[in-house]
């Protein structure tokens, strides 16, 4: 799992770098570099098992008053 | 943003009625059916009519900017600061959406095809396709979605035509057992998830040929989807009945498996299922795409194909975090992403109309 | 280039990986089950399944052995006794193709809920199955006889219940959807079809069954089961099944006879038949109206009747609706005080034309069912005589 992380990210890498390097596009490196960062990080945290916070539960807490009263109403 | 890419009036359309059509006909029948019963059909009338409400609405926050997207016409409209954080919240709603939609494929395959089958090894597979078709850009998608609209089509016809003989008219009866109520709230979630959803288009506005005839392509592809979808679940209640439809995961492909003629034709599901499996992804790349590319205009980068890697990496990497069971997904699905559509769907281009017109008036007194 | 390769490279790392599915299971590791049968033993579940011998049921013909084997394991669930079942079989028991489920009279008394749910919840299974109680007996019984003109006794089973059906009316062809939804709906309660061995049930376990003329043991559908809710209460005759057919519109086909004014039978091939079953509501007292439409042939004449005269036809057309009509009243009456409880279905009639008055009847529905006064009108149409007019008994001078 691990490995075969890493093994992906750094295919990724080899991918999209290269070209983005050439072409000195610095800002879209940078894009790309955090957004990488961001989900291998996350990758990592579920491969050793961390709890990740769902965002589905954001989404919960803020609609949970409207369903409640829309349950209400429409019973 | 150079993204000079165009699209026919034609593909714009057969795009808007396979996202409408989406993950809908998978799982609009069970949810809409849980509230409405046999009613649901109405609540699908209701959400169609509410939907062709909506897609005019879009088509008129289009006109506000013609060559600008949604993310692009978002800050134009509420300013540097506050656009920012709105488009950054559209975009955090797209990017749960292709996660939920993937997570949604993934789930269908595992729970009733292949039970011991990882569900991210499915999910790999499917993201990786999506990727490509998003790398190539919106001409490829566009065209794919004309290539496959005979194919969906054509299971569609087989699927209503060969279930026909078993559909017991009696099922419908009766009319408003409970009252309009139940029946409103089975079309809450028949209105958000095929055609609230479709507030994405926004997005794609600039890049189609002819934009004076955007409205009338969106409100025929709506019709058609929505046309479509009504019938499957139509069929779903005359076939299966009520109780049946509500309580299955995946109605519709409960109905895929009674078809059956004489004793030759039959366990034809998986092939039904090329059906739905075409059209959650012609919604899951179109929405991976408009998230790229949202992205990337947000940030003012020159392209978005350097992104869709590392987002399809963290997609891959959220799916199993949404949802812990199907139970919790379910009954998020049903029960909160109506009112998160909603709030995209209705409440946002409604705003944007509203301030628009707020300030260009403020702007004539003032000159 | 540099990419080309890396391409190239992804390419064949994914050609490892999308070769086949994630868990390939061969035709040859799997133990296709064509029948199931639940008993019950103490608290747990004796579940038998009956399982195909590929080789000797192929076109080929097959050599000594049986060309089914039985299964038999049990369990605390039916799931784990299922899997028990690899203790014993070198395949994994495959579900995809079950023919017919039997449940014994002992577990149906005790109620049957519990053993559909795995049915409708595992996905190898499938709605095209029948579901039959055996008739004080255990289950496993009926998937030990072997039988003939259909190697596999499942799906001799399936046949025969579909044939029977069709036929002759007072058997009924029961699936999971329909069980189930007759289960959850509040204005019905469901049946079954009743199943014995007749004959010798040794013999019947053994190849030679199939080896006489007559075979000393078979496998016979009779009578339905009634249910309360999920709890077998009793049995409907064969007479009496078919009156359920007949209020039910299942009757495809079926042969009934009249007595002649002059003694000796005359019998009726029904070819079409349509039920309509009608609710109306008396001053909130709701009440029922059966109108069965059938046609029918003649089909075997035993008495002296001039079937040359319409108005023959017509008493004919008369005395067969007077019979149909007693013996769904009959049926009607005994159900209604016997059992109690509304096999019929009216309470969904009552709930389709009148949801508001449901809402209010549906608390004590069975209550209501005891009572409720049922009109039946039955109509025949005799098209037909056959290939002759009058029988030749008619010319026949004793």
């Amino acid at each position: 799992m691990l490995t075969g992380m890493l093994f992906i990210v750094a295919i990724i890498i080899a991918i999209e770098v290269p070209p983005l390097w050439r072409k000195k596009l610095k800002k879209e490196l940078w894009a790309f570099s955090l957004l990488l960062l961001f989900g291998t990080i996350l990758g990592l945290a579920q491969a050793l098992e961390f709890k990740i916070p769902n965002p589905l539960d954001w989404v919960i807490s803020v609609y949970k008053p409207v369903s409640d009263l829309m349950d209400v109403w429409l019973k | 943003m150079p993204e000079n890419v165009k699209i026919s009036i034609r593909q714009f359309t057969v795009l808007v009625m396979l996202i409408t059509i989406g993950d809908s006909i998978l799982v609009l029948p069970s949810i809409a059916a849980f509230e409405a019963k046999q009613d649901v059909w109405i609540s699908g009338l209701i959400g169609l009519a509410v939907g062709l409400l909506a897609v005019y609405i879009f088509s008129m926050v289009g006109k506000l900017y013609p060559h600008l997207t949604l993310v692009q016409s978002i800050q134009e409209i509420f300013g540097k600061w506050f656009g920012t954080f709105v488009s950054l919240m559209f975009l955090f709603y797209t990017f749960l959406s292709v996660v939920a939609h993937t997570r949604e494929t993934g789930d269908f395959v595992t729970s009733v095809m292949m039970q011991e089958t990882p569900t991210q090894a499915i999910q790999i597979l499917f993201v990786c396709i999506v990727i490509m078709a998003v790398r190539l850009g919106l001409e490829v998608i566009a065209r794919t979605g004309e290539i496959f609209l005979p194919w969906i089509i054509f299971f569609f016809l087989i699927l209503v035509i060969l279930l026909s003989p078993q559909a017991e008219f009696e099922k419908l009866q009766p009319i408003l057992e409970n009252g309009i109520k139940p029946v409103l709230h089975g079309s809450l979630s028949c209105i958000a998830f095929p055609f609230m959803e479709l507030v994405v288009f926004l997005m794609i506005f600039p890049y189609v040929n002819q934009p004076q005839q955007i409205r009338k392509g969106f409100l025929q592809g709506v019709l058609l989807g929505g046309i479509v979808l009504i019938i499957i679940i139509t069929v779903s209640i005359l076939v299966l009945g009520p109780d049946h439809t509500a309580r299955s995961m995946y109605p519709t492909y409960s109905l895929a498996r009674r078809v059956t003629v004489g004793r030759f034709f039959e366990r034809v599901e998986a092939m039904l299922a090329l059906m739905w499996t075409l059209t959650i992804f012609m919604k899951v790349t179109l929405y991976f795409y408009i998230f790229n590319l949202g992205l990337a205009q947000l940030l003012k980068l020159k392209g978005y194909r350097m992104l869709t890697l590392p987002v399809g990496l963290l997609l891959i990497v959220l799916t199993p975090v949404i949802s812990p069971s199907i139970t919790y997904f379910n009954k998020v699905i049903s029960k909160y992403w109506p009112y998160f559509d909603l709030t995209y769907g209705l409440l946002l281009p409604l705003l944007l109309l509203a301030v628009y017109f707020v300030r260009t008036k403020f702007k004539r007194s003032t000159n | 280039m540099k990419r080309k390769g890396l391409l190239l490279c992804i390419f064949i790392i994914l050609l490892i990986f999308v070769t086949g599915c994630w868990n390939r299971r061969e035709l040859n590791d799997l133990a296709i089950a064509v029948g199931i049968a639940i008993d019950k033993s103490g608290n747990q579940y004796k579940v038998s399944a009956q399982v195909v011998e590929p080789g000797e049921v192929s076109g080929k013909k097959g050599g000594s052995v049986a060309p089914v084997t039985l299964y038999q394991a049990t369990g605390d669930t039916i799931l784990e006794a299922l899997r028990q079942m690899t203790t014993i079989s070198p395949r994994k028991i495959y579900l995809a193709h079950i023919r017919i489920l039997v449940l014994s009279e002992s577990l149906a008394r005790e109620g049957i809920r519990d053993s559909l749910d795995l049915m409708s919840r595992e996905p190898e299974t499938r709605n095209d199955y029948f579901i039959v109680v055996a008739k004080q007996a255990t289950a496993e019984d009926m998937l030990k006889i072997l039988t003939n003109l259909e190697k596999v006794p499942s799906i001799r089973l399936f046949s025969t219940l579909e044939t029977s059906a069709k036929q002759w009316a007072p058997t009924t062809t029961v699936n999971l959807d329909k069980l189930i939804s007759e289960l959850v709906s509040e204005g019905r309660h469901p049946v079954l079809t009743g199943l014995n061995v007749i004959g010798d049930k040794k013999i019947g376990e053994s190849k030679k069954n199939v080896e006489t003329v007559p075979s000393p043991a078979d496998m016979q559908y009779s009578g339905l089961a009634v249910f309360r809710k999920d709890k077998l209460i009793g049995w409907l005759s064969d007479e009496e099944g078919k009156a359920y057919n007949y209020i039910d519109n299942n009757i495809k086909s079926t042969v009934g006879h009249v007595n002649c004014p002059d003694g000796g039978k005359l019998s009726l091939k029904v070819i079409r038949s349509n039920t309509k079953v009608k609710g109306s509501l008396r001053d909130e007292h709701p009440r029922i109206t059966i109108e069965v439409q059938s046609e029918a042939n003649v089909g075997e004449v035993q008495c002296h009747l001039d079937l040359t005269k319409t108005e023959t036809i017509a008493e004919v057309e008369k005395l067969a609706d007077r019979k149909t009509e007693e013996f769904i009243e009959k049926t009607i009456k005994k159900v209604q005080q016997e059992y109690k409880i509304d096999i019929f279905g009216f309470g969904e009639v009552i709930r389709r034309s009148y949801p508001k008055a449901w809402k209010k009847l549906k608390k004590n529905w069975d209550q209501t069912f005891v009572n409720i006064p049922v009109n039946v009108k039955v109509t025949h149409k005799i098209p037909y005589l056959g290939k002759i007019s009058n029988s030749f008994l008619e010319d026949m001078k004793e």
